[in-house]
């Protein structure tokens, strides 16, 4: 597979041209580390408003989507230590969690000293979304470039059923432990009102139902959810305006009691279900769901090249995938 | 700010048809819903409004991003034109 001679995009992703040169056409339009470091500051301001506005206007300054995984447990140890806030940590078991995930994510919120809940959703629910998107995607086009449609049915069920209990508890902001390479910048702290939020649930919400049928309703807002609140919570993902350096995160959790699960990647160090979404989605749509993260990170310095090539390839364990081929019977 | 008829729709019509839709022949009707046909997502709103507020050195407000404003091409247009007019 040819890739870009800057950063790891491969020939034939979506959207991208390349020169004569081998250069991706998001590699030209990059305007360089500098500017990259400028907007991280001027967003970091933006949040450090953000939080000026609604501190202490609730139990909880922010309620943190926690996946157990390495970047969720670096937000979470920056919204603690760095800001002070009062956290509310939610994990939603999607039934894939490993084990030891389990052990790290009660060892980080005690070590931070954070409240902490679990979401666990009916697995026979979850296991019909799960087959369904493992082979279609019911989600816009442009969602694939970001992840596989296992991962966005996935993150549609963590972003509803997060705001659902944001709202409920009257917490300002939802924080979540997207990495720089997962969403711009630009789009890191991001405020909409009832209607264009309740636009995009149904863009969710309306697929999933087809496949899964009305008790998927209880896993988005009702109507009373909009009514109450005079504000919905602002999303924001924190590590898209910090340093991003994956050897500085792993030894900064390590001292929370985090360590690396057995049969997890390294792009997704709390989901065990994640090979099967890469292996589907390489095998329909030619390209690795997260060259796209892994192709910004090498460009924005977070990682070299040769780094950036190591994460690529995917590790195709027969055993495992078999395993989960059978948890959600599946050929 | 004087603005030639038509040239804001196409524009906007470019910007997301190269960026969401991947191809310049792609087809994408005035009044097509970019949520409801599942053309954007929730970034590619964020996306959208920091694309017009530099194009247009205008500042759009949150209660100001709504399907009504910024949901097809048609609502794009009267909207960027009634920011542009001071309305």
């Amino acid at each position: 597979m040819k890739l870009c001679k800057n950063c790891v995009l491969p020939v034939g992703f979506p959207h991208i041209t390349f020169d004569e040169e081998g250069v991706c056409s998001l590699c030209r339009a990059y305007k360089g580390r500098s500017a990259a470091l400028g907007l991280r500051k001027e967003y970091t301001k933006r949040f450090e408003r953000l939080l000026k506005e609604s501190a202490g206007k609730s139990a909880y300054d922010v309620l943190m989507c926690y996946s157990g995984g390495k970047d969720s447990t670096y937000t979470l140890d920056i919204l603690r230590k760095k800001y002070g806030l009062s956290v509310l940590a939610f994990t939603f078991d999607n039934g894939f969690i490993p084990e030891r995930t389990y052990v790290n994510i009660r060892n980080v919120v005690e070590a931070l000293g954070v409240d902490h809940v679990f979401f666990k959703p009916d697995f026979n629910i979850v296991k019909r979304l799960f087959t369904h998107t493992l082979r279609h995607c019911p989600y816009p086009a442009k969602t694939l470039e970001r992840a596989s449609a296992v991962c966005t049915t996935c993150m549609g069920l963590v972003k509803y059923t997060a705001l659902k209990t944001a709202v409920e508890k009257e917490i300002p902001l939802i924080a979540f432990g997207w990495s720089p390479g997962q969403a711009p910048v630009t789009s890191s702290i991001i405020r909409l009102g009832p209607e264009m939020v309740s636009a995009m649930e149904l863009a969710i919400k309306a697929p999933m139902k087809k496949i899964a049928g009305g008790p998927v309703d209880r896993f988005f807002l009702e109507k009373r959810h909009y009514a109450a609140a005079a504000t919905l919570p602002a999303f924001v993902h924190p590590l898209a305006f910090t340093e991003y350096d994956e050897k500085k995160i792993l030894a900064c959790i390590k001292r929370l009691g985090w360590k690396l699960p057995k049969d997890v990647e390294m792009n997704a160090t709390n989901c065990l279900l994640n090979p099967l979404g890469d292996e589907e989605h390489i095998k329909r749509y030619g390209f690795h769901p997260y060259a796209l993260e892994i192709a910004a990170f090498v460009r924005e310095g977070c990682m070299t090249r040769p780094e950036g090539i190591r994460h690529l390839p995917f590790r195709k364990d027969r055993r495992l995938l078999a395993s989960l081929r059978k948890r959600l019977g599946v050929s | 700010m004087k603005i030639p008829q038509g040239s804001i729709k196409s524009r906007m019509k470019d910007f997301i048809v190269r960026t969401y839709l991947g191809r310049k022949d792609a087809p994408l009707g005035d009044g097509d819903s970019f949520l409801g046909e599942g053309i954007i997502d929730s970034i590619g709103v964020i996306e959208l409004v920091a694309f017009i507020q530099e194009t247009y050195n205008i500042k759009i407000a949150v209660p100001e991003i709504i399907p009504a404003n910024l949901d097809t091409l048609d609502n794009l247009e009267r909207f960027i034109i009634r920011k542009l007019s001071g309305l």
